[in-house]
């Protein structure tokens, strides 16, 4: 038996800042931002987190901060005390449930974004998004450039002006221009009608609509947040929502945000607990104040968002003067020569196109975007950097009847020079026709392929998009995705397994849940994908041994029985209306006991309704029951689930002797 | 709207609400006030008495048949009984209701720790109760205990005492039915959440709620069920009315730990080692024939008695030295990989509370209780709010029979 009081180990830090389970970078600029100013401040930090250092929760201190329990890659448990605690969360991914929100038919953001990004999946046509953030925008708009068709975008909340948190204008522009559709309704029922066609029924004022749909992707965040939030109230025990990604091009809005966000509660914690000089005062109160200016920027465009009108497919007057006005569109040189065009209207935390253009034409530190058109060379370099394609270059000569415009390239093929393309305006509309004047390649630091169009001179200011013209696109796409999978080698880099007692070859080294989405075989619990194996809900059989797909990387002759968990309760099934599939406990059940007991505290509610107490210690419904409390009335707003432990804490005798 | 009242109940748990259907019941009108937003927020009830070292009058309070008697008329419904033989026993059983049930317990205790005089004068008086104390040494001594793993195990340096049909009870489920009824029967405009700033006056009380400051008559006794959260403001009374007699109370941390194990467990005992208290979770009537086994063993830990004495910054610095300590989990390895013989097992949970130590100061087995103030309304101060289900149920009782 191990002696576990030989390895709990003490320390004290006055700012402990941890990951919460299923946080997939790590740290993030706002962890690295909030230690360096409070390091500054003369407190200790202590960061926890990633594969070496699994947090195992927080036990709150009667008074303020808490203590830490952390277990180290040699299994070692640290017990270390906080006068301050920040838990980096993930933002929330899964939808309010509806009936079959937990079958294989939906899945969570990250997990699709891993699944383009790593995994040779093959996207079927029709892909739904519950939500419309800017994460679910981006992501739609990667799947119609790479040509799956009838991709569309679903608001499952009343407030639809919730989720433009930064630059959603201009990610809507971009995703309706590639022909995605937006659909104002909630999400009511997913029912199973064949191998990956799924009927996705949607309830809006008109009654239930249909959806043939491949698959459901949940992408909140829900509601819309502060980003941090303190409970109990005066506490110092905080919980910091990670919008940032590991790189900033991938979410750059998140970004900063985090990083804005990670200065005002670095700015707070100082003023509770550092020993202040007059100097470090002021100091603190400058960043704080900075990071408040700062953050009220980012959000102005929620009272004033650029929303252009048309007058069928073009822009109405008003608003073409006031494209045309922006300083950061051209004006005088683009009608000698090509010049960028900086059509970013709102004002957003991005400033991607500044740092690429090696000219420094691209001004941001005036109030707007502001284009030196005199130091613009026509690079491009501006072109790729932006992740909403927001940036083109634009030549238009004023006697001339054609004018030059250069896009970033985004289809998979590259249409022929002197070939005809349909010209799109800033909704997605065609407007008329192109012709493909050619291709360039961006300067750099961000090396990318342009493409040069020729379009009519009264075009100028609507085309801001291109599709190619093709008799039969569909049939094109099955041929193309045809050939792909006929020119790939069968077996080339893959080893042969046995799945449920059948041969089959699976890629190696890529994690067990992948490979079985890979297949085609995923279960609702693979849809955590989680870095971590924390919530435990993957469990398959591999080689007669209980392991977490998630965890487990494939190898040769290994055999996998993936057979659904076993649950502790009658009713858990797919289909049914469940709030926490764990212990089978529905939202009505929910409601029933939240309003019998007429609770009015987080607290109260969850003593009454055990959501987060089963496997899942509330990653999959934990964010659904905080949503449910507040329609609930209770004031769960700002209220952080600090339960101990927050995963399943397992020991096994001898392991840390 | 008018808050006079017979009686004001004070209180943030279980006791108070007991209290007010007892004297609703006997037609008086009762207002009750609780300063936390919700009930039950201090968690004050324990599902059973964690009474411990072995003694007669803690065994005959705590068989089945005594506790009914107590738990029953207090509660405005059915309750349900359960033990391992009655579950294999067809017929209806309300699976909602809250259960109460007839476990055996089971005290392991190290070979030399118990002198043979202390075992026999505990085992006559148990059989005397009508109970059928068992004695197990070596391995039959774990045989019966929750959890203990299947496989096969050394011959251990280890006795048991086993004692059949002690209650334990769904904790939740009963309190939750009490308040469901109250709040139907009196209104919402008679128990009011969220009081602030209470006080008594000679004919009643005043008190802040809902951003107002409003008082009640009281006609007959304001009964205050002191509980940890009600500390600081009975001291005030106490300190008010110049009683003198009303001593510090000494309180515990309580940790209520969840483990989950491969092992399925004994439904039908509840062990106890070195002081903790062992046994499998269920909710209501338990898992049938076709359900899966209960793998969730619940571990109910005392930390040490905290001084009276204390002052609020130590009691802090206690509380933080033990909270989910390396203690406690030393005593969780001991207990599940070193006596219970488990491979490996997972905390699924832990949940703390802070409850009076008022035990000791018990006359006849009921808490005390001092009346602050005896003219006009009585003011009258009762601990045992706070412990056991039945301790608590017993308590309010109490305190209702002294109403005049």
């Amino acid at each position: 038996m191990s002696a576990i009081g030989t390895f709990v180990r003490r320390g004290s830090f006055d700012v402990v800042v941890l990951a919460a389970p299923a946080v997939r970078h790590w740290p993030t600029v706002g962890v690295k931002r909030l230690s360096l100013l409070c390091s500054d401040a003369g407190l200790s930090v202590g960061q926890f987190g990633g594969p070496y250092l699994g947090v195992k929760g927080v036990v709150p201190s009667p008074r303020t901060g808490g203590w830490v329990w952390v277990e180290d890659a040699q299994r070692r448990v640290h017990r270390i005390h906080a006068r301050a605690v920040v838990r980096m969360s993930p933002l929330p991914e899964f939808p309010d449930p509806f009936a079959g929100w937990r079958s294989e038919g939906l899945i969570p953001i990250t997990t699709a974004e891993a699944l383009l990004e790593k995994a040779q999946t093959r996207w079927a046509p029709g892909v739904a998004f519950l939500g419309t953030g800017n994460r679910a925008l981006r992501m739609a708009s990667r799947l119609l450039e790479q040509g799956i068709p009838e991709v569309s975008c679903i608001e499952s909340h009343h407030q639809w002006g919730a989720k433009r948190f930064a630059g959603w204008e201009v990610e809507r522009r971009r995703f309706q221009m590639l022909g995605g559709k937006m659909i104002e309704a909630y999400p009511h029922a997913l029912v199973r009608r064949g191998p990956l066609l799924w009927e996705f029924q949607l309830k809006d004022q008109h009654g239930i609509r249909l959806l043939e749909v491949s698959s459901v992707i949940s992408a909140g965040p829900f509601l819309p947040t502060e980003g941090i939030r303190e409970y109990p109230p005066g506490s110092l025990l905080f919980d910091f929502e990670q919008t940032a990604d590991d790189l900033p091009e991938k979410n750059i809005e998140g970004w900063f945000l985090e990083e804005e966000r990670a200065r005002l509660l670095g700015g707070k914690i100082i003023r509770q607990l550092s020993v202040e000089t007059t100097e470090s005062r002021e100091s603190s109160e400058r960043t704080l104040k900075k990071a408040r200016i700062r953050l009220k920027r980012y959000h102005r465009h929620f009272e004033n968002p650029f929303l252009p009108e048309y007058q069928g497919k073009w822009l109405s007057r008003a608003d073409l003067k006031r494209v045309r006005e922006f300083p950061g569109v051209p004006k005088t040189e683009v009608v000698n020569r090509l010049v960028a065009s900086i059509e970013c209207f709102e004002e957003i935390a991005c400033n991607l196109c500044e740092t690429a253009c090696p000219e420094s034409a691209i001004d941001f530190s005036r109030e707007g975007k502001f284009l030196n058109e005199a130091a613009c060379t026509a690079c491009g370099a501006c072109l790729p950097a932006c992740p909403s394609r927001a940036t083109l270059l634009l030549q238009a000569p004023p006697e001339a009847g054609k004018t030059l415009v250069v896009f970033p390239l985004a289809a998979r093929e590259e249409p022929r020079v002197g070939e005809l393309v349909t010209l799109l305006n800033r909704r997605g509309e065609g407007l008329g026709s192109g012709r493909v004047a050619g291709y360039q390649e961006a300067a750099e630091p961000k090396p990318g392929r342009l493409i040069r169009i020729e379009i009519p001179a009264h075009l100028a200011w609507e085309a801001r998009g291109y599709r190619r013209i093709r008799a039969d696109s569909e049939a094109q796409d099955e041929v193309l995705l045809l050939s792909r999978e006929l020119s790939r080698d069968p077996h080339g880099g893959k080893i042969e397994v046995q799945l449920e007692g059948e041969k089959r070859f699976l890629r190696e080294g890529v994690s067990v849940a992948l490979a079985l989405y890979e297949t085609g075989r995923a279960r609702a619990g693979d849809a955590l994908l989680c870095p971590d194996g924390s919530c435990g809900l993957c469990a398959v059989m591999v080689d007669g041994t209980k392991k977490l797909a998630c965890q487990t990387k494939t190898h040769a002759r290994m055999a996998i029985r993936a057979r659904p968990p076993k649950s502790s309760r009658p009713d858990h099934g797919v289909d049914n209306d469940l709030l926490c599939p764990c212990l089978g406990l529905t939202s009505e059940e929910a409601r029933r006991r939240i309003r019998s007991g007429n609770l009015l505290s987080p607290e109260a509610a969850l003593r009454s309704v055990p959501c987060g107490e089963g496997r899942c210690h509330g990653q999959v419904c934990g964010e659904g029951f905080r949503r449910l409390m507040i329609e609930e009335g209770i004031e769960a707003q700002d209220w952080i689930d600090w339960r101990f432990p927050w995963t399943e804490w397992k020991f096994r005798p001898g392991e840390a002797e | 709207m008018s808050y006079d009242s017979d009686v004001v109940l004070i209180g943030t748990g279980l006791a108070p609400l007991a209290a007010a259907h007892r004297l609703t019941r006997e037609g008086r009108s009762v207002l009750l006030l609780n300063p936390e937003r919700d009930f039950f927020l201090e968690d004050s009830e324990l599902p059973l008495d964690p009474w411990q070292p072995l003694n007669e009058e803690d065994f005959r309070s705590n068989v089945l048949e005594r506790a009914l008697e107590v738990l029953r008329p207090e509660y405005p419904g059915a309750l349900e009984t359960w033990s391992a033989e009655d579950a294999q026993v067809p017929g209806f059983r309300d699976p909602l209701a809250p259960y109460v049930r007839g476990r055996s317990r089971i005290w392991t205790f190290g070979m030399k720790a118990l002198s043979s005089d202390v075992l026999e004068r505990f085992y006559v008086s148990a059989s005397d109760a009508g109970a059928r104390p068992q004695l197990h040494e070596g391995i039959a001594a774990l045989r019966r205990f929750p959890g203990a793993a299947t496989r096969p195990m050394e011959e251990g340096e280890l006795q048991a005492v086993a004692l059949p049909r002690l209650w334990d009870a769904d904790v939740e489920r009963y309190r939750s039915g009490v308040l469901e009824f109250l709040r139907e029967r009196l209104g919402a405009e008679r128990i009011l959440s969220g009081v602030s700033q209470m006080d008594t006056t000679p004919d009643g009380v005043r008190f802040y709620f809902d951003k107002q400051s409003r008082s009640a008559k009281v006609a007959a006794s304001i009964l205050v069920f002191w509980t940890p959260r009600l500390d600081a403001w009975a001291r005030a009374q106490s300190r008010k009315f110049e009683r003198t007699d009303v001593p510090e109370m000494g309180y515990r941390l309580w940790e209520d730990w969840t483990l989950m194990s491969r092992e399925p467990l004994e439904l039908g005992s509840i062990g106890v080692h070195q002081g903790m208290m062992v046994w499998a979770d269920f909710e209501g009537p338990g898992p049938g024939p076709d359900q899966p086994p209960v793998h969730r063993l619940r571990v109910l830990r005392s930390g040490e008695p905290l001084q009276a004495s204390s002052t609020s910054k130590d009691a802090f610095e206690t509380l933080d030295r033990d909270l989910a300590s390396s203690d406690s989990l030393r005593s969780l390895m001991q207990l599940c990989q070193g006596f219970l013989r488990w491979e490996k097992f997972a905390i699924r949970g832990m949940r703390s509370r802070v409850l009076f130590d008022w035990k000791p100061l018990a006359k006849g087995g009921l808490a005390p209780a001092w009346t602050l103030r005896k003219s006009g309304p009585t003011v009258e101060l009762i601990a045992g709010a706070d412990g056991s289900l039945a301790d608590v149920l017993a308590s309010a009782r109490a305190a209702c029979g002294r109403i005049e």
